[in-house]
């Protein structure tokens, strides 16, 4: 927590102009000929130091504020959760915190996104899924439910009903990832088609849901007013060559790229003694926040014998125009593979996290305006 | 011992399950699955990434590891019913083309409709044994996986469908993930998940096998 702290000044720094969000230039028409002369300017780049996260598991998790706890059970308004003889338990999936502070839970037991008030108080449902869903994104005032990832089945709330589409790009179903909400309107993690990077796999397309046909392919995810965006890419030229724990952040407006080059240190401690170790990283559920963005960062072990001795830890990073959050966050009290969405941005800019509790899900926000 | 033990914790409930002759034909199990099962050499990654494939969308049975190819899940809401379907270790025993025994080298096909889950659990899976036709890996990197490797736990085992950078952390899985999700595609964070190994099954042969380039002998010039 203390080297967080020390290195939240320097990303400030480091990241905190993200370009001008100045509002990208308009196509030219074919009538404004002198419009079209104009040559488009290319962004130029700018490479920034690079920083290091310290990934310590010897760090004790935030206190966050405990907004309310929402028990499993049969009831309505209770949440259904699931084990098997084999294969990960299934709690809830996803959450999203609406504009009056509400909250939605993908209840994908049941197959329904439960409602709650922001102090827990049940109001009611919408449903039946298709399939258990898999997350959830609040536009506006706009419930969106991704149903099913292959098939890029995609419901919206209305009433007590979730009215589904499958959304197609070309005549092939979209593979949708998540659903991101962005000031662009709703956007899709998707797959299947070709990134901006060689052997990327998912791309950020934009939605027009309850359209079928998914929109415009995008050059990242929007963030700000939509004129930024954001992007990452395991780095080409990594510090630490036994993990994969180094990253390159790009950036970009239609003036300058931004490429921040970050690194993850884990550490752990054997008695009196720590050490770094390789790592494995997940740059998690990025969710855009004002000019920054969110991620759920989970690190672990790259060997397994050090999995087994150290296991792993989730953490916190924001990143962007604002100074830089990196802090460690609760573990759930079982495994929670299926639950896609653990962060969420509330109406007044404050951070949101669900955690998977013995008995219940766990709604907790992180204290202070804006995070 | 343990393998023992967990293989009577996964078998018996099947065979217990098992009904008479001629419940047997109410199962869907036992209407449907009449396939049949033979040696088979040179496996590659690319056939049984394709063998794979064809489950999607085809249920989930705990115990099982029989499915058709029909793209929908032909039991929905009958758990542990002889249904369609593998779970996850039998899904990954016949999709590596593992033969039906501890110790036992070399590739078996087992047709999609011969009902078979094998002898192997996750926990043999997350823990191989010197014997086993498959091992742990070293190290999860994105540069140490090949697609059709696994990711196992105590509990759960799932192959890489594709080989790929996936920066926001993700790896598109396939696998038999439970009696609702079903089998199929799935995006999950299993790489960086501590309970998770990568394991790799033996012996592959290469995707470009029978017309693999290899390198021209070197010439050794005699002074």
């Amino acid at each position: 927590m203390r080297r967080a702290v020390v290195l939240m000044g320097v990303l400030s720094m480091a990241v905190g102009c993200t370009g001008s969000t100045v509002p990208p230039t308009s196509s030219p028409t074919p009538s404004s000929s002198a419009r079209s002369r104009v040559p488009t300017p290319t962004p130029s780049t700018d490479a920034l130091p690079a920083l290091t996260l310290l990934a310590d598991l010897g760090d004790e998790p935030a206190v966050w504020d405990r907004v309310t706890f929402i028990p499993f059970g049969n009831r309505p308004e209770q949440l259904g959760y699931k084990t098997f003889p084999t294969g990960p338990a299934s709690q809830p999936s996803a959450f999203a915190v609406a504009p009056d502070g509400s909250f939605w839970i993908d209840d994908r037991w049941k197959r329904r996104v439960g409602h709650y008030s922001p102090s827990g108080v049940f109001l009611g449902t919408a449903g039946q899924l298709e399939h258990p869903g898999w997350d959830l994104a609040i536009v506006g005032d706009e419930v969106f439910v991704l149903v099913d990832q292959s098939s890029g089945t995609v419901g919206t709330v209305e009433g007590t009903k979730v009215k589904q589409a499958e959304v197609t790009y070309g005549k092939d179903p979209l593979f949708i990832v998540q659903l991101i909400p962005t000031a662009r309107g709703l956007v899709a993690e998707a797959t299947g088609i070709a990134g901006t990077r060689p052997g990327e796999l998912e791309t950020f397309v934009r939605l027009d849901v309850p359209s079928s046909i998914g929109g415009e392919v995008l050059s990242g995810l929007p963030l700000g007013r939509g004129d930024v965006s954001f992007d990452a890419a395991r780095s080409e030229d990594p510090v630490h060559p036994h993990g994969d724990q180094d990253f390159d952040l790009t950036f970009t407006s239609p003036e300058v790229t931004q490429a921040q080059p970050i690194q993850f240190d884990l550490i752990v401690h054997d008695g009196h003694q720590e050490r770094s170790i390789p790592a494995e990283v997940g740059l998690l559920e990025p969710l855009p926040m004002g000019d920054d963005v969110l991620m759920y960062v989970r690190v672990a072990p790259a060997r397994p014998d050090d999995a087994d001795t150290y296991g792993d830890g989730r953490w916190l990073l924001r990143v962007g125009r604002s100074p830089l959050l990196w802090e460690r966050l609760p573990d759930p009290d079982t495994t929670d593979e299926l639950h896609h969405r653990h962060v969420a941005v509330g109406p007044d800019g404050a951070i949101y996290l669900m955690v998977t509790k013995k008995n219940g899900m766990l709604i907790l926000r992180r204290p202070g305006t804006g995070g | 011992m343990k393998r023992l033990f967990v293989l009577l914790w996964v078998v018996l409930p099947v065979v217990l399950a098992l009904p008479s002759p001629p419940q047997a034909l109410a199962s869907w199990a036992g209407d449907n699955c009449n396939g049949t099962h033979y040696d088979d050499y040179y496996v590659k990654r690319s056939e049984a990434q394709s063998y794979a494939s064809a489950a999607a969308e085809e249920g989930y049975e705990w115990g099982g590891g029989c499915w058709n190819n029909n793209n929908k899940d032909d039991t929905p809401d009958a758990p542990d019913s002889r249904g369609e379907g593998p779970d996850c270790s039998g899904f990954t025993f016949k999709a590596w083309e593992l033969r039906n025994g501890f110790g036992k080298q070399g590739f078996e096909k087992w047709e999609r409709l011969y009902e078979i889950h094998g002898p192997w659990t996750t926990y043999d899976f997350h823990s191989p044994v010197s014997d086993d036709p498959f091992y742990k890996l070293a190290d999860k990197n994105v540069s140490t996986t090949i697609y059709m490797d696994a990711f196992a736990k105590d509990g759960h085992v799932a192959m890489i469908y594709v080989d790929g950078d996936s920066p926001f952390g993700l790896d598109l899985m396939i696998e038999a993930l439970g009696d609702d999700p079903g089998t199929g595609k799935f995006y999950e964070s299993y790489r960086s998940q501590s309970e998770y190994v990568g394991v790799r099954r033996e012996d592959w042969t290469d995707d470009c096998w029978p017309s693999c380039q290899h390198p021209s002998p070197s010439v050794v010039v005699v002074p």
